[in-house]
């Protein structure tokens, strides 16, 4: 972490420049790692284009600070001593439907981050993210850009493969009626193992709107405030328990 | 093939064309060498005798009518002498110098309508004197037919008895061999209806038999000596025949018999009898006026349906029943002018010509028969070749059942397995990576991220199927591309031209992410380096290959490589692939050839060993 100042200054530099005086990102962290959550508070004091806003160590207190403040990004950890990060989630995007969620994950690749994205998260962290990085994939996601791993595209895939059989319930088949051709190839392409550059020059794309689609992809995947998403939450949440 | 078998069908309708035509041009042979009567004096139911010419056709019907001749013997004879009649009808008295010698009635059979019958009559002790001796014959007409005598020849034993013995085979031993064919179709066509009785040809068959019996009702004069009276009912019941074989040529055609025709099989004939049996008509003239002609006429008819049958319906069986129903009806119809006395001679042709019917009529069952029984042949190969199909499907359905639970039960270790990891030891590499951060110490910071990725390198690998190397490549390039960027090297990667492989494991995906893993720390650690390429690409054999490029170093040999590089030639040979070290120019390339199918051997392997560092 040698360079972390340096390559922060940068990151708030930029951000600067492209938000202008706009007002500083109120961020609230949930994390029950005691070191972790002190490393990513830190990185997060540090940058300039937001203000932490709270870093909690359970899913009691992150509610608490929910109902009592504004939150424009929530940055949590899943698995907390009472609860799940998903229920932070689903009650942010229900007091704020423009605030921002990312999901701390130790390996990223795996279904419960896929339910985070159906709560409504649209980005995810590594545990073990670079200082800058961590700064980086905020303004990404701030700027409308979501990551999206060869893992998490194949995941999807799947679950959209199976929605999509006839002989599963003709609801779930939403979202999948839901996703523009062109997403359906990007998604293909990258569940495939293409890199963004890769994906985009095959569908005759910039590089750089990939990211762009791969959130609107996500927030169609969000499910929506219906008894079968809480249903589907408690069901991944008890996966975990 | 088709030409030769229709040569062999043209050759058959010819043979058995002339074999059936036989009896309406052969004349059977006479005694050449005996002595011929051919004169006799004749004495008819009107008393006045007259000379006549022998063959002699009487003119009259049912008349007991007398022949005198005579025959003379130059010298007496020691040798046995015969006296042959080759054709009588239909019953004779014989007597030779006044003594009778022979009654036919007492050794020939009657079947019932009158037919002609060869005598022999032996002469003994006076007769083969000297001299003239006296023949006389009383001559008994049929009922419906004209009293018929052929000359009559004296000879030996030599001359006369191979003429005789023809005549007892064609004349009476045919007539029973007739009834015999007849009876076996009877009892045949009878089971086959028993058996199949959905198909009322066979019973129509069946019937058709029964009432042609009727025709040979005289044989039952032993038994029954009044039969004879009986006969013109027994000729009334078999005239149904002519209606049953219209239904059979009709059905043969493919055709449905109208309901009337059913009717008058019944019908015809029930009406003759009960005008016969209540006297409105007697027997003889409905016989002669209306059971003969119809009789005559209908195999005609019979013979237009099955011509219809088989030149405009194309019904093939058709051609069977025509040429034997065209004889059967220049039978009926040479019968029909004997009994108006247009055609001499005593021998009735339509009795032997059912025989030719009743043949065709077999041969068309047996064809049936040979076809359905080719047919089930079909069936059961068809069906046979279907029950492979379904088994193969079965199988195929089976293995994949077997796999998709293999893999269910990998899918669902392997989450096991990730949530374990991700709860526990990954969380805890992670927490120390953040204590190592806040306390500087580097070294334990550094260790620790290398084991978190390694513990990543295995658990995705774990998620990797069969055809998806790109994806657990990509994979790691995820992983690689922030470590390098912390480092300020550039990452080139592209895997478009990487062909597919097949029989990937999670085993395998393991080991050729470690080789990549591998050649890039090299490349960081041995030769400084600035930029990294990683490409897939196609072999000149169409091999797979994974090339590592850096502008480090260049490669400087085996001494240099060490442990590390001999680790990735393991594993290289492990997947069954090869591992290559050469410098370029301005660096050092790793190549990686692997087969575009990965042997099974690595399932459930390991590497040989663990990680060198």
């Amino acid at each position: 972490m040698e360079s972390r100042g340096g390559r922060a200054g940068a990151g708030t530099g930029r951000d600067g420049g492209e938000n202008g005086q706009a007002a500083p990102c109120r961020t609230l962290l949930v994390e029950d790692d005691e070191p972790l959550r002190l490393r990513f508070a830190a990185i997060l004091s540090g940058w300039r284009g937001g203000r932490l806003v709270a870093s909690c160590g359970t899913l009691d207190e992150a509610m608490a600070v929910l109902q009592r403040e504004p939150v424009d990004l929530l940055i949590t950890d899943l698995r907390l001593p009472d609860g799940h990060g998903i229920q932070a989630i689903r009650r942010l995007r229900a007091t704020n439907p423009q605030a921002e969620a990312m999901v701390v994950s130790a390996l990223a690749d795996n279904e419960v981050v896929i339910a985070a994205i159906e709560a409504g998260a649209t980005g995810y962290l590594l545990k073990d993210v670079g200082c800058a990085d961590l700064i980086e994939a905020i303004e990404d996601l701030r700027a409308g850009h979501s990551p999206i791993s060869s893992s998490i595209a194949r995941i999807i895939v799947r679950r959209l493969g199976e929605r999509g059989r006839p002989a599963q319930a003709a609801a779930p088949c939403r979202e999948t009626a839901a996703l523009t051709p062109r997403e359906t190839d990007i998604l293909w392409g990258i569940a495939k193992g293409l890199t963004y550059a890769e994906v985009a020059g095959q569908l005759g794309l910039s590089r750089h709107t990939v990211p762009v689609h791969i959130k609107n992809i996500y927030r169609k995947l969000q499910v929506g405030n219906r008894s079968e998403a809480v249903f589907e939450a408690s069901r991944l949440g008890l996966i975990w328990m | 093939m088709d030409v030769g078998r229709r040569w062999l069908w043209a050759v058959l309708v010819v043979l058995a064309t002339v074999a059936a035509s036989t009896p309406l041009w052969l004349t059977l042979p006479v005694p050449d060498q005996a002595l011929e009567i051919r004169q006799a004096e004749f004495t008819g139911a009107d008393g006045a005798p007259a000379l006549v010419d022998l063959p002699h056709v009487q003119g009259q019907r049912r008349a007991q009518s007398y022949y005198r001749m005579a025959y003379e013997l130059a010298e007496a004879h020691t040798q046995q002498l015969y006296l042959f009649i080759p054709m009588l009808s239909y019953r004779a008295v014989i007597a030779v110098d006044g003594d009778v010698a022979l009654d036919t009635g007492a050794n020939s059979l009657i079947p019932g309508i009158t037919l002609g019958v060869s005598a022999l009559v032996p002469l003994s002790g006076r007769h083969l004197a000297a001299g003239r001796h006296a023949v006389d014959i009383l001559l008994e007409a049929p009922g419906v037919a004209r009293g018929y005598l052929s000359p009559v020849y004296v000879g030996t034993a030599q001359q006369i008895s191979p003429f005789y013995r023809l005549r007892v085979l064609v004349l009476e031993h045919t007539r029973m061999m007739v009834l015999a064919c007849q009876l076996l179709l009877a009892i045949a066509t009878l089971m086959a209806w028993i058996y199949r009785p959905q198909e009322s040809l066979y019973g129509w068959l069946f019937l058709l038999h029964c009432v042609s019996t009727a025709s040979y009702a005289g044989l039952l004069a032993d038994i029954f000596p009044g039969v004879f009276g009986w006969l013109p009912y027994a000729f009334t019941v078999s005239m149904s025949s002519v209606f049953i074989l219209h239904i059979i040529a009709l059905r043969i055609n493919g055709a449905t018999p109208p309901r009337w025709l059913h009717a008058s099989v019944a019908a015809v004939p029930g009406a003759c009898l009960l005008a016969m049996a209540l006297g409105v008509l007697p027997a003889r003239a409905l016989l002669l006026g209306v059971v003969m002609p119809v009789m005559v006429v209908s195999p005609l008819i019979t013979v237009a349906i099955s011509a219809w049958g088989a030149l405009a319906k194309k019904a093939q069986e058709a051609w069977l029943l025509l040429l034997p129903l065209c004889f059967f009806s220049l039978a009926t119809l040479h019968d029909g002018a004997l009994l108006a006395g247009k055609v001499d001679g005593p021998v009735f042709l339509s009795l032997y010509y059912r025989q030719l019917l009743i043949v065709a009529i077999a041969v068309i069952l047996m064809r049936r028969l040979g076809l359905s029984l080719m047919r089930l042949d079909g069936a059961n190969a068809h069906l046979k070749q279907r029950l492979d199909e379904r088994e193969a499907e079965l199988r195929r359905l089976h293995e994949e059942e077997r796999s998709e639970a293999a893999r269910r039960v990998r899918s669902e270790e392997r989450n096991r397995l990730t949530v374990d990891l991700h709860d526990g030891l990954s969380g805890h590499l992670a927490s120390i990576i953040a204590l190592a951060e806040r306390e500087r110490s580097a070294g334990i910071e550094s260790t620790a991220r290398e084991a978190l990725d390694d513990l990543r390198l295995v658990i995705h690998s774990l998620d990797i199927g069969d055809r998806e190397l790109m994806a657990a490549l990509s994979g790691l390039r995820e992983r690689l591309e922030p470590q390098l960027k912390r480092l300020g090297v550039a990452l080139e990667w592209s895997m478009l031209r990487l062909p597919e492989i097949s029989g990937v494991t999670p085993a395998h995906a393991l080991n050729v992410l470690r080789i990549v893993q591998e050649a890039v720390t090299n490349a960081l650690r041995h030769g400084p380096a600035t930029r990294i390429a990683v490409r897939g690409d196609t072999g000149p054999q169409g091999e797979a290959l994974i090339v590592v490029d850096n502008d480090g170093a260049p490669y400087a040999g085996v001494c240099g490589g060490g442990a590390g590089i001999r680790n990735m030639g393991r594993r290289a040979a492990f997947l069954g692939g090869a591992l290559g070290m050469e410098a370029l120019a301005g660096g050092t390339r790793v190549t990686l050839t692997l087969p575009l199918r990965l042997s099974g051997d690595a399932e459930g392997g390991s590497p040989p060993d663990g990680r060198e560092r």
